[in-house]
């Protein structure tokens, strides 16, 4: 008997072709939800049902919980996944579809609140006695206060000091981050992440956390099925750009057998105290002294999945699905085991070599890169129009090796086998990173791509390249092909000449 | 005419020379002998100076995008005549297309006005016609008041093109 | 086809000392081409670029595809006229390709003199309209003249050949289905205004082009009207109300852009399906040509040595080879086209004339053009031939040459005199095109035979007037009138008259052929006619 009579999409682009594949390996029907901008992507094509969504923006269209619902009553669908983003990790979504008797692929709706919010989060943890990095909330009533009694409270916190991190309590995804090195800086800040934290989320609460420079951001895929924990290793995502994740690997360069299990009991363990069911991920900053503390813990399939899934052999899309349909995890700890080196790319519409910036465009060719263990994640399609509407991660390239140094070499070689024509992404990038001697010794932290801007600037071409891609440019261009299609001999013969 | 490209902000001169058995292109000033093969649409093999090299190509518009050893390299095809005076035929100047008056004006000389944005509202023949402004700009003229007669032909506003900030 | 077996030796001293010769005379010729293209007074370079307007040969870069040649005409026309107030005639005329197609292009030289049309550049235009014409090529005109040089009016206005034949040589364009578009950069006023008025297209420039009978001060004088360029003739009036030019453009550039993409839209007519092969570059190196053209114009050269550095891989199919060896004939492939070739070798005598006549039959009835490389002192004089009948003989050659239905080209490789200059297609037998050496001359008869018949008419004179010039008088008398005929009859006085297409550098004749022979393929021949008479 299928786990489901069908199931709803609530994504779009990579993901919500992900999740389609894992109902065909579960032979579920699918329904795809689609904003009119996406109405050619692949998903829409390859989903059974298709309907669309309609909103000011896409992004609006992806968020209207009303609007989903009816679809899945008008349709019979009888559960949703969310991907990543978008509804993921709304609890008011989770408790609607609940209500509806619909099944959310996700943990409950009290779980995703507990979570979703920092300082519940890591209260939770630290009563549970897991590690927590220093912190401390204020309001904006700080502000008031003599510059003495702020010190004095941020030194009353055990193992707090500068510099730190400011951000609105109630916040999250990079937004509104900064980091401060003095009182000096912490004064001028705090004023403006209070007013900005009481107009973006209503809260003027902010939170102070110890930054740690040169950590790494290392976290724990769980899976639970609100009984069982197993934990799926860690995976090393320090390779940030504006607090993003670029590059994601699995296992970490750092971890030895033993620091792995002291990592991935604590995961495991919070994850368990919280009664976790579905897939999730425990984040933690880890020190180059080997301490590590809670960040958070994220409720929902994450982006850089596909490289735990590489290195375990585990689908964790169909293990979501099935422990959401109430089945109990078809595996034990003991039945997982490492395997091998997988590392992600994500490959952006930006200008990598210019601060990141945006780019649109529109695809006018692909060919993705192909082989044993290259994993292509996407659901471009020729002709898609690339705007700012939408995140500007456009793919993953995930590539499976037996080591580290074999997995490196034969990602950039996938990355020089992707001819991705229309819009400039971040390959060039790339590239420069994983090929960094400091990358390739696995000597990296979160301050990576800061510390090294110097070597990841854009390579000038070499004469013999400008020839070639020039000489190809100009015999490619369709001026110059309708030109030379209709000059006649003996002209374009005797070619420029003149008596 | 002079093919130029533009890339990583630079200018580059592709002159081709003469087309016999091989193609021969001076490349920002150096003689090359080049042959081409296309694979498909967009897979070519190229031969230059006898040495073979593979890329792929595409184009959108003015943008030339190529990929060869191992990367993408984004060019703009610079258009000689792109500097050529905005916005076709008669530039920021619009005339009357056939006598009548004039209902209502929307602009006064010296505002900014986009492509597109309604300058006046005229009436002829019974019938009213909202007039536009051809290329983004400032108004340098306005042709006629509100109730005052036109002919065919005659000036109705007048747009300097450019120097609009947003 | 076999190749030609060249016999120089570029290592003789006749070589090395030709070839030092005739580079003198090139460095000579491309610095007067130099000048007349490029050397103007800066205070004309400044207003025109205060006006914002382009040089003439800036427009035609931007007009032209980019890797195409240009074959240009009479590039030093006028050269020895109005004390070179008009280089080049004060036009450009020429033929190249624009969007892919073969075009006729004039384009007024508005950087000397405003453009203003000295006689000699009506004669050019004409000429430039007449290769239109014959050819069938379109025609694109860049009409930035101040109109007919008042000064010389009586010499470019009234009559058979001046100005009105402009006008009436684009009508009957027209009538033959050849298309013409105007570009006005500056003004066309008064007959100029035809110019864009009789073209099927035409663009004009904002502010500086302008289209009109009579411009302002003449309307002011005539009927005491006050208006500006603009309301008279300006780009808005002409586009949105009288309708005389079709296009308003806002800079020259743009101009231009329209232009091209006129241009682009016409149709592209099948051309005469002459033979072809693939092109071969000639086996022997043109640049030998130096050597082999001797530093006298009297000393004998091997035309075949010429030949071998023209056509295709040097390989040439002799008709004739043992019979009236003064006149070299055969065929060849120049850049691919299949021609026959006159050439001389000496003086005509009977045989080589019947031979010149009953090869250009062939040629005619095999649809096969003819080039003629001329090289001729005349028809062989002398009671003996007179008996033999060369008069008869040559007229043959005429008459058969004047009728030949196949496009004939000719080139001035050295000297042209006499009727030999007739019988081998000279400027009055209708060549396609023409163009002349900078050795070369032309003329009734030898400089020395001329100037020998002169100065004895001039002794004469002085005798009848009773008096005796001495040794040393009589000299220089001769010296003198041979100088002067030199100096008219060169290369640079005939071009300047435009007698020829230009004169080119001889490693330029392939190409200058090649492009002719193409043009030529656009209006059809070949037709009925008689069977070949072996004469």
């Amino acid at each position: 008997m299928a786990l489901f009579n069908k199931v709803l999409i609530a994504n779009r682009g990579e993901i919500a072709l992900r999740v389609l594949r894992a109902l065909q390996v579960l032979e579920i029907p699918s329904v795809a939800i689609f904003h009119d901008s996406d109405k050619n992507s692949p998903v829409v094509r390859q989903a059974d049902e298709a309907v669309e969504i309609s909103a000011d923006s896409p992004t609006a269209a992806h968020l209207d919980v009303e609007q989903i619902i009816t679809i899945c009553q008008r349709l019979s669908v009888d559960a949703v996944h969310p991907g990543y983003g978008f509804l993921s990790e709304n609890a008011g979504f989770a408790r609607a579809l609940t209500d509806a008797g619909i099944a959310f692929i996700g943990p409950s709706p009290e779980v995703i609140e507990l979570m979703g919010d920092k300082i519940t989060s890591r209260n939770f943890v630290a009563e549970h006695g897991f590690p927590v990095p220093p912190s401390l909330t204020v309001d904006a009533s700080l502000m008031e206060k003599s510059r003495d009694h702020i010190v004095a409270r941020i030194n009353a916190v055990d193992g707090m000091k500068f510099p730190l991190v400011v951000k609105a309590s109630a916040g999250g995804g990079g937004k509104g981050m900064s980091i401060v090195n003095s009182i000096d800086e912490l004064e001028s800040t705090l004023r403006v992440a209070a007013s900005e934290a009481e107009k973006y989320f209503g809260d003027n609460r902010v939170y102070l956390e110890r930054y740690f420079s040169s950590a790494r951001h290392i976290e724990v895929q769980v899976l639970g099925d609100g009984n069982a924990v197993v934990h799926l290793g860690e995976r090393e995502c320090s390779i940030q750009r504006r607090f993003q994740k670029v590059v994601e690997e699995a296992p970490s360069p750092a971890f030895d057998e033993a620091k792995r299990q002291a990592i991935c009991s604590v995961a495991a363990g919070i994850a368990k105290a919280a009664n976790y069911s579905s897939a999730g991920t425990v984040e933690f900053l880890y020190t180059p002294e080997g301490e590590f503390f809670f960040l958070e813990m994220n409720t929902r399939i994450q982006v850089e999945h596909p490289v735990t899934e590489m290195v375990y052999g585990v689908d964790l899309v169909v293990a979501q699905i099935r422990v959401a349909a109430g089945q109990p995890l078809a595996i034990g700890q003991d039945d997982i085991s490492l395997n091998g080196h997988a590392i992600e790319c994500r490959l952006c519409a930006e200008d990598a070599f210019n601060d990141f910036m945006p780019e649109t465009g529109k695809v006018l060719y692909l060919k993705e890169p192909a082989g044993e263990g290259v994993r292509f994640d996407s659901s471009l399609y020729l002709n898609q129009a690339i705007t700012t509407a939408f995140d500007p991660m456009l793919a993953k390239l995930v590539v499976h090796a037996p080591t580290r140094e074999q997995a490196i070499k034969k990602t950039v070689e996938s990355l020089r086998q992707l001819i991705l024509l229309g819009v400039k992404v971040n390959t060039d990038f790339l590239i420069k990173v994983l090929e960094h001697p400091a990358f390739k010794r696995g000597e990296i932290d979160t301050g990576f791509i800061t510390t090294f801007a110097d070597d990841l600037r854009a390579d000038t071409a070499a004469r013999e390249q400008l020839q070639v891609v020039l000489s190809a440019a100009y015999l490619s261009d369709r001026n110059t092909r309708l030109l030379l299609e209709a000059t006649p001999e003996p002209y374009a013969a005797i070619g420029r000449w003149r008596n | 005419m002079q093919p130029k490209y533009q890339l990583n902000k630079t200018t580059h001169l592709v002159t081709p020379v003469r087309r016999a058995d091989a193609i021969t292109l001076e490349v920002d000033g150096h003689r090359l002998d080049v042959r081409l093969h296309w694979h498909d649409g967009h897979h070519g093999e190229l031969t230059l100076n006898g040495a073979p090299y593979e890329f792929y190509a595409a184009q959108d518009g003015n943008k030339l995008f190529i990929h060869f050893g191992g990367r993408v390299w984004q060019l703009g095809v610079i258009d000689e005549f792109g500097d050529a005076g905005e916005g076709g035929a008669a530039g920021g100047r619009v005339r009357a297309p056939m006598p009548g008056v004039v209902v209502e004006v929307y602009v006064v000389e010296g505002d900014s006005v986009a492509e597109g944005d309604s300058v006046m509202l005229i009436e002829s023949m019974k019938l009213q016609t909202e007039i536009k402004a051809s290329l983004p700009g400032t108004v340098k003229a306005v042709g006629a008041e509100p109730g005052a007669s036109f002919d065919k032909g005659d000036l109705l506003i007048d747009i300097d093109a450019g120097e609009r900030r947003e | 086809m076999r190749r030609i077996q060249s016999k120089i030796n570029t290592n003789s001293d006749e070589f090395k000392q030709y070839k030092q010769h005739n580079q003198k005379l090139l460095a000579e010729f491309h610095q007067k081409q130099e000048d007349a293209r490029f050397k103007r007074p800066q205070r004309d370079l400044d207003r025109l670029k205060k006006q914002n307007k382009m040089l003439p040969r800036e427009r035609l870069d931007l007009l032209l595809d980019p890797g195409t040649p240009f074959l240009e005409f009479s590039s030093l026309g006028a050269n020895m006229a109005y004390d070179g107030a008009a280089p080049s005639a004060n036009c450009i005329t020429g033929i190249g390709i624009v969007g892919g197609r073969e075009v006729l292009i004039h384009a007024d030289d508005s950087s000397n003199k405003g453009g203003a049309w000295y006689p000699l550049s009506i004669k050019k235009i004409v000429r430039a309209l007449q290769i239109a014409l014959e050819n069938h090529l379109p025609v694109i005109h860049l009409c930035d003249s101040a109109g007919g040089f008042l000064p010389l009016q009586s010499d470019l206005f009234g009559d058979m050949y001046m100005a009105g034949r402009m006008y009436r040589h684009q009508a009957l364009l027209s009538k033959q289905g050849c298309k013409q578009l105007s570009l006005v950069f500056g003004h066309c006023t008064a007959g100029g205004a035809y110019i864009p008025g009789m073209s099927d297209y035409s663009v004009i420039v904002e502010g500086t082009g302008a289209v009109f009978l009579g411009g302002p001060p003449l309307v002011k004088a005539a009927t005491g009207e006050d208006v500006t360029v603009d309301e008279l003739g300006g780009a808005g009036m002409h586009t949105s109300i009288s309708g005389t030019c079709d296009y308003y453009a806002g800079s020259e550039r743009e101009a231009i852009a329209i232009g091209r993409e006129i241009v682009m839209q016409w149709e592209q007519k099948s051309k005469f399906p002459l033979q072809r092969e693939a092109p071969e570059d000639p086996y022997y190196d043109p640049a030998e040509l130096y050597g082999i053209i001797p530093d006298d114009i009297k000393k004998q050269f091997d035309m075949r040595e010429v030949i071998a550095r023209i056509v295709d891989g040097s390989r040439f199919a002799e008709y004739q080879p043992d019979y009236g060896e003064t006149l070299v004939c055969g065929f060849a492939n120049i850049w691919g086209y299949k021609v026959g070739i006159l050439g001389n070798n000496g003086v005509l005598f009977n045989d080589s004339s019947l031979k010149g006549a009953h090869f250009m039959s062939l040629c005619n009835q095999n649809n096969v053009p003819l080039v003629f490389l001329q090289n001729i002192t005349g028809y062989m004089i002398g009671e003996e031939y007179e008996r033999r009948g060369i008069t008869k003989d040559g007229s043959k050659m005429l008459m058969i040459q004047a009728g030949v239905d196949v496009p004939k080209f000719t080139i001035m490789t050295n000297g042209s005199f006499g009727a030999g200059n007739y019988g081998m297609c000279g400027r009055a037998w209708d060549a396609r095109t023409l163009f002349s050496w900078p050795n070369s001359q032309i003329a009734v008869m030898g400089s020395d035979q001329a100037a020998d018949t002169l100065a004895t008419i001039k002794i004469n004179q002085l005798k009848r007037q009773g008096e005796a010039p001495s040794d040393e008088q009589l000299a220089q008398i001769r010296a003198e009138v041979f100088a002067n005929y030199e100096h008219s009859t060169s290369a640079y006085a005939t071009s300047s008259e435009i007698w020829d297409e230009g004169i080119i550098d001889p490693v330029d004749t392939r190409n200058a052929l090649g492009i002719s022979i193409s043009a030529s393929l656009n209006s059809p021949f070949g037709g009925e006619s008689y069977g070949v008479l072996r004469l």
